[in-house]
């Protein structure tokens, strides 16, 4: 019994951060019905800044989390600005061509990103270990099941993040924006939406949530390397499909499905099958429920 | 000043002018109708108009501005026109209330700094813009319905709301796409007296599209018809009824054509 509660403490925590960066792919193919690949670059980025960053911040780095915070905050600002660029330069000069194109184009900016870090002047194709900016502890620890003071920040910090990605959908004007977008562009536009701005704020917001994860997974596991977005990516993409792609409650529903199975999958089968159990879970939802679990599916008149 | 001014107009597909050398204007506080058979380029017009097409002759002014090299959403917020589509395009999974706000974008001057920092600020105008939403539903007594969502009104509700989202921008000129397709004779007359208290309420102009005769020539002043994407007449709708060139344009031959010409004079 133990054992499995601290599976499910060690899942939940794995999987907030799919359902962050899951959230950002989501976001962005609800307005622009766009699989953004090169999403899992921008937290492989979000972390890459950190290591950057918190040696620049602190010298010697010593666990604190003051530092924790800055690093966190500088690398969301710098993913942000990367998220926008991104648009800017790649996805909207294609706004008008076929989808297949700026699907392609997003193939093209993820290996952009990955080979472009693992040039040697610029991070190189080494794995480097990431600082600690947190000591590791466990700081609650009832009937055998340990939850250590990482995964109690990580938890919460992305529920938080999450929460306020809630709010700022649901009951702002740039939400309600981004939500009339989604539904129609064109009218959208007629009724004085700037459709332009809300599409990149739409792409700096998913990019910070990237960079945050970025940062949690690394703080996490301390290894930074130039290929890991892939991995971290093409899970939380599950996690969208899973949860009905374009719908936000469901991408974070997905991540933390996807987290506790890959959790499970590695107490009690093996941790061979860690990544295997992700693309299992894919192809099942792809036969049984391919609008996933919160999405719709939709009638097809004819 | 006129509330909207055509010159010239034109675009061409290809090789297919789909509106060619078209000149028109409304006034301000006038109801102008447009009609014409199927694929006349009515609708073509009117995408030109709202900046989805952009022309290639001729200019198109609104409220004095020129239009040109403005994009859908600047037009709305700068040249005050707003339109209605021929389908119903709400957002269908929005509520009612949202529908209007979506317009609000313009009115509201805090960003995301102010939402999560300064929150005073940021609910004081999300507070007026609501309020100033909720005051136009009662206007159109759909505040009763504010909550629900778009997708599951009545029909006639939904064409309303359209036009009450359209009006929330604030418009001194209001297009009309078809508004009485699919509604029963019933339904029809709430509209005419809908877009009638909406031209008395606000001194709009409003330029409407429209296979109705009846519906069209009961409310408009003045009248345009278009055929193959030219003008071919324009006049008060009873000079439009009795028009040579309209009748041709709808019946194809002048004769046997006791059918047609009843029909525009309103069945």
């Amino acid at each position: 019994m133990a054992q499995f509660l601290q599976h499910l403490v060690n899942g939940l925590s794995l999987g907030s951060i799919y359902a962050l960066i899951a959230v950002g792919y989501s976001m962005v193919y609800g307005i622009l019905q766009l699989i953004n690949f090169a999403h899992g670059e921008v937290v492989m980025l979000g972390a890459v800044f950190g290591f950057w960053l918190a040696p620049k911040f602190m010298y010697p780095v010593e666990p604190s989390l003051g530092l924790f915070f800055a690093v966190l905050g500088a690398s969301m600002f710098l993913c942000g600005l990367l998220g926008f660029f991104i648009e800017r330069l790649a996805y909207r000069p294609l706004r008008k061509s076929p989808r297949i194109n700026c699907l392609i184009t997003a193939i093209g900016v993820s290996l952009f990103l990955q080979y472009f870090t693992q040039l040697e002047f610029i991070f190189g194709a080494i794995p480097q270990t990431y600082p600690e900016m947190i000591s590791q502890a466990t700081v609650f620890s009832f009937a055998g099941v340990d939850i250590s003071n990482l995964q109690l920040i990580v938890v919460g910090l992305s529920f938080s993040l999450m929460i306020i990605l809630q709010f700022v959908v649901y009951k702002t004007k740039l939400g309600l924006g981004m939500r009339a977008v989604s539904e129609n562009t064109e009218v959208a536009a007629l009724l004085g939406v700037p459709v332009n701005k809300v599409i990149s704020f739409t792409f700096i917001l998913g990019s910070m949530l990237a960079a945050a994860a970025g940062t949690f997974v690394a703080t996490m596991y301390p290894k930074v390397d130039a290929m890991m977005g892939t991995m971290l990516g093409m899970k939380a993409f599950v996690a969208a499909v899973l949860g009905g792609i374009g719908n936000l409650p469901g991408a974070v529903i997905g991540g933390l499905v996807m987290g506790l199975a890959e959790e499970f999958t590695v107490g009690y089968l093996s941790s061979s099958f860690r990544d295997a159990i992700a693309f299992a879970i894919l192809i099942l939802v792809l036969l049984f429920r391919p609008a996933g679990i919160l999405g719709k599916t939709k009638i097809e008149k004819v | 000043m006129k509330a909207l001014e055509i010159k010239n107009l034109g675009i061409q597909f290809g090789g297919l002018k789909a509106v060619q050398n078209v000149s028109l204007h409304v006034n301000e506080y006038e109801l102008v109708g447009l009609i014409g058979p199927n694929g006349a380029g009515k609708t073509t017009l009117f995408n030109l108009i709202t900046g989805i097409y952009k022309p290639t002759t001729g200019s198109v002014e609104m409220d004095g501005k020129n239009i040109a090299g403005l994009s859908s959403f600047e037009i709305t917020n700068e040249c005050f026109g707003a339109r209605t589509f021929q389908n119903i395009r709400l957002f269908k999974d929005l509520s009612v209330l949202e529908n209007v706000l979506v317009s609000s974008h313009k009115k509201i001057d805090y960003n995301l700094w102010s939402v999560l920092f300064d929150t005073q600020h940021y609910r004081n105008s999300e507070k007026k813009i609501r309020e100033e939403a909720m005051e136009l539903l009662k206007i159109f007594s759909l505040d009763s319905k504010a909550d629900e969502i778009a997708k599951n009104l009545p029909y006639g509700d939904q064409r309303k709301l359209e036009i009450v989202r359209a009006m929330s921008t604030k418009p001194k000129i209001l297009f009309l796409d078809e508004p009485a397709a699919g509604m029963n004779e019933h339904e029809t007359l709430q509209l005419l007296n809908l877009v009638r208290f909406v031209r008395e309420k606000y001194k709009i102009g409003i330029l409407v599209i429209e296979h109705d005769m009846k519906f069209i020539m009961g409310l408009c002043e003045r009248i345009y018809v278009l055929d193959h994407g030219q003008l071919i007449a324009e006049g008060r709708p009873e000079e439009i009824r009795s028009n040579k060139d309209v009748i041709k344009a709808y019946l194809g031959e002048e004769e046997t054509n006791t059918a047609v010409r009843s029909n525009l004079h309103g069945r």
